[in-house]
């Protein structure tokens, strides 16, 4: 990269741009990175963060435990929920299940899709079965949660009954 | 009162089948058996009340007893006559003890003038054969054959049609709540109109040695579709049949479980009788839900008006072919209707909004055609 120093002294700010933003990057992918990367809790719920706002849901491992989910009890909108806490509860033909929220905050919306497809959970866990919104949050609190490497570590532990 | 740990529990002739289909297995009264396959518990239900389903039911005891004389001697353990059940025929009874509650439900098959087999509860077979040998001892021969014979559910509408494709035409299959002797695939095999689905359908008893030939033939059939007991449950849950350890137990008579009209208590004596005559202590009841949330066994039945706590719920799911809720329970006292407005659930304000209602919930099941 020396030689780019060389150049006249009007060029140099793109250069220190370009550097600034090579230096994010890297120390983003060396933290891990918060921006648009999906972590995942040992209650086997993953949640994604974009612009400050968290996307929760339960994992496809999760849904594939619980089998065909019959009904979903969204969390009202307006919720405050701190991390661990019960958001709702999902049940399957077999059992209900609590819901713990993956990180803290506010619901901001939830999926109505749910509501007249619960099935969705089970066809897309970790997409268009999305369960909740939350604001208000405190990315650090992402810190204790597993990647998606560490969480498939973690589910392949599990015994297969 | 289990042991469910996964090393001592029991596993049929077919558990490794089973497994390489990819059923995820569960333990159920001591045996490991497919709760559900790849396709979801859902599905297998669908696939059962519009095509066929097959089930694995090797679990479930079979008892033989013969000897002369040995009718009118079982017929004491009874709440149901066995003396004047035509040879041929299939008739639904209860084990009772000395206090009129019920040990077991199960069906009686006459086979012969001195023959009967006795098909029960996978949960009971053992109480069943000691109490079968301590009363019957030296009146009847009672033999467990239940590790000899398989037993499979073929259950749904086209039941007929995969037998008839399979060489059985429908006008060789018995009628129902009847069995025939029939060859199925080149084996011998013992087939009865009954079932636990509400569907038209059979139960298939199957020499052991015989039981992968005759269940590969089944599934290859391309109607034909394994289901299991989560499947099981929800089909027989929506056409109201009982399942022992929730609906009846020792606790529970068979009159309070609804089925005084079928027995036979008149002018005959069995082990029980005085029981049955006694007041009523409870009644089973059917209730619909408002929506797909489900109440649970265990959950409390509450009066909707005073919140006061008058029964428990015995079963409850959501009911894939309703798209509610259903459940049953008993309801405390001699009440005979109940007509007022009921919650179920574990609090009174947690408690879900049912009302009660005749069973069967779904009433589009093919069984009696």
């Amino acid at each position: 990269m020396a030689g780019l120093f060389q150049a006249g002294a009007g060029q140099y700010w793109v250069i220190e741009l370009a550097l600034e933003f090579y230096c994010r990057q890297r120390d983003n992918n060396m933290a891990g990175g918060t921006s648009g990367m999906k972590r995942f809790s040992e209650e086997h719920e993953w949640v994604e963060v974009k612009g400050g706002i968290a996307t929760m849901g339960i994992t496809t491992y999760a849904a594939e435990e619980l089998g065909d989910i019959t009904f979903v009890e969204l969390p009202t909108v307006g919720t405050v929920v701190a991390q661990g806490e019960s958001l709702c509860v999902i049940e399957s033909v077999k059992a209900a299940s609590d819901v713990f929220s993956p990180i803290g905050g506010t619901v901001k919306e939830v999926n109505m899709a749910l509501e007249d497809d619960p099935g969705l959970i089970n066809a897309s866990a970790e997409k268009e079965g999305w369960i909740c919104k939350l604001e208000d949050i405190d990315t650090g609190e992402l810190d204790s949660l597993m990647t998606e490497s560490e969480y498939e570590a973690f589910t392949e532990g599990d015994g297969e009954e | 009162m289990f042991d469910q740990r996964e090393d001592v529990l029991q596993r049929t002739p077919l558990d490794a089948l089973h497994r390489a289909l990819g059923a995820r297995m569960g333990a159920f009264a001591g045996w490991s058996m497919p709760i559900r396959y790849g396709a979801g518990i859902l599905a297998e239900h669908q696939h059962t009340r519009t095509a066929a389903s097959l089930f694995d039911i090797c679990h479930m005891g079979e008892i033989r007893i013969t000897g002369h004389n040995s009718v009118p001697a079982l017929e004491r353990l009874f709440p149901r006559r066995v003396i004047t059940q035509a040879i041929g025929t299939c008739r639904y009874n209860f084990l009772l003890n000395e206090h009129g509650g019920i040990l077991d439900d199960l069906l009686v098959y006459r086979l012969g003038e001195e023959e009967i087999f006795l098909v029960v509860n996978a949960g009971t077979a053992a109480g069943d054969l000691a109490w079968l040998r301590e009363h019957l001892a030296g009146k009847a021969s009672v033999e467990d054959v239940s590790q000899a014979t398989g037993k499979l559910d073929l259950q749904g509408p086209a039941t007929f049609s995969v037998l008839a494709d399979l060489g059985i035409p429908e006008g060789k299959l018995p009628a129902y709540y009847r069995f025939a002797h029939l060859f199925l695939g080149g084996h011998p095999v013992l087939i009865s109109r009954t079932g636990y689905t509400g569907e038209r359908g059979v139960e298939i008893y199957v020499p052991v040695g015989c039981l992968a030939d005759i269940w590969h033939l089944l599934i290859s059939h391309e109607k034909v579709a394994p289901a299991g007991l989560g499947a099981r449950d929800t089909l027989r849950l929506e056409v109201g049949y009982p399942l022992y350890g929730h609906e009846l137990d020792t606790e529970t008579s068979p009159v309070e479980a609804g089925f005084g009209q079928l027995l036979n208590i008149a002018d005959r004596d069995f082990i029980g009788r005085s029981g049955l005559l006694a007041p009523r202590r409870k009644t089973l009841f059917g209730f619909a839900l408002e929506g797909r949330r489900a109440a649970r066994a265990g959950d409390t039945i509450w009066c909707s008006n005073s919140a006061e706590a008058i029964g428990r719920v015995t079963s409850g799911a959501y009911a894939p072919s309703l798209g509610t809720a259903v459940a049953m329970g008993y309801i405390a006292g001699d009440v005979d209707r109940y007509a007022g407005g009921v919650r179920l659930g574990r609090s009174f304000e947690s408690a879900l909004p049912a009302t009660v209602a005749d069973r069967p919930f779904y009433r589009e099941g093919t069984v009696r055609n």
